[in-house]
């Protein structure tokens, strides 16, 4: 897969105030460190970076260009700060990357022929979302697949049992448990309870368990 | 319903709740989560209510995750007291609610049930809400 390009402005000013102008003006403030090299603060195009986000997702390598500055910038997205409300992007920390050293790197996991569960009648319970791999980041998966064409009820899949190709390994725990299949609770403790307040806390309790 | 097990001090001052959560504000265990749009006091008996609403419209399958405690005890006043005489009594738990705060979470649910589940369990809560996909 082609990388993604990515223009930025180097930063000078830095605190709350010199970040909300950027803000205002449309710009997403924003860092890049790593490699032994020291951080940088910049801006990004708001445009720009949700556009990287909403077609090529936050696993992709980023060709950097800065601004006034000849060096050239390979990247990945390290973290991505939102506000809690209007969900807007509020800062990104971009990480230096170089083609031939390993990066760590969460990717979605998903869940494959889940319909014979359902016909059980099973409730599959998904603890984990994303697992963490190690890779090139040439060789990052778009996700990881979780099949469960034979799955038994009751049976819980751990790390271990994914089935991944060679040129990633996961660094989550091998015991660490992704998915469970469960039964479903008896019919009798899900009813509604009829009548007064007093029942309805005893039928809680037994919802909850 | 939910309150702490043992506190150092019964009566807390009532503080502010000016801002936005600091964390706590994004769906972390389930696949959609009810979202506060204003700050409250969230008394035990409503979390407890909403909690209700959700498991009834689910019935079996699914999980529920209640993503906010109440920590702080609340006052009041007994009826017809002249002002002064002191701080009244502890008489519920409260958690602060601020907007943006992610209140419950439901797993394990197909879509339009779990957004009429969450739907009911807003009803039950004195703030606005919005729900939100993973």
């Amino acid at each position: 897969m082609a990388n993604a390009k990515l223009t930025a402005q180097a930063r000078d000013a830095k605190g709350k105030g010199a970040a909300r102008e950027a803000r205002r003006a449309g710009l997403v403030p924003a860092v890049i460190y790593g490699e032994n090299k020291d951080p940088l603060k910049l801006k990004l195009n708001r445009r720009e970076i949700d556009k990287l986000l909403a077609y090529e997702g936050s696993n992709v390598i980023i060709d950097l260009d800065i601004e006034g500055s000849s060096e050239k910038n390979l990247a990945m997205i390290k973290e991505i700060q939102y506000k809690p409300i209007a969900h807007v992007i509020n800062h990104v920390d971009l990480i230096r990357i170089s083609m031939d050293k390993k990066v760590h790197i969460s990717v979605p996991l998903v869940i494959i022929n889940d319909e014979g569960v359902k016909k059980k009648g099973g409730i599959i319970q998904q603890l984990v979302t994303e697992v963490t791999v190690e890779c090139f980041p040439d060789k990052i998966p778009e996700s990881i697949e979780l099949d469960l064409a034979d799955a038994e009820l009751g049976y819980n899949y751990n790390v271990g049992d994914l089935k991944i190709s060679e040129d990633f390994s996961l660094t989550d725990e091998e015991e660490e448990v992704l998915v469970s299949i469960v039964a479903p609770k008896d019919e009798v403790a899900a009813a509604p309870a009829e009548g007064e307040e007093g029942a309805e806390g005893e039928e809680d309790k037994k919802d909850e368990e | 319903m939910l309150q702490p097990k043992k506190v150092k001090y019964r009566k807390m001052h009532r503080g502010r709740m000016k801002g936005t959560p600091v964390k706590g504000s994004t769906v972390a265990f389930g696949e959609y989560g009810l979202q506060a749009m204003e700050p409250a006091w969230i008394t035990a008996r409503q979390i407890e209510a909403s909690r209700v609403a959700v498991t009834r419209c689910i019935k079996r399958g699914g999980k529920v995750w209640i993503r906010i405690f109440p920590h702080k005890s609340a006052t009041k006043k007994p009826a017809e007291t002249r002002m002064g005489k002191g701080k009244g009594s502890p008489e519920f738990w409260v958690a602060v609610v601020k907007p943006g705060t992610m209140i419950l979470e439901l797993a394990g649910a197909p879509e339009d049930l779990s957004k009429e589940a969450l739907t009911l369990a807003a009803y039950k809560l004195p703030i606005k809400c919005r729900i939100v996909k993973r």
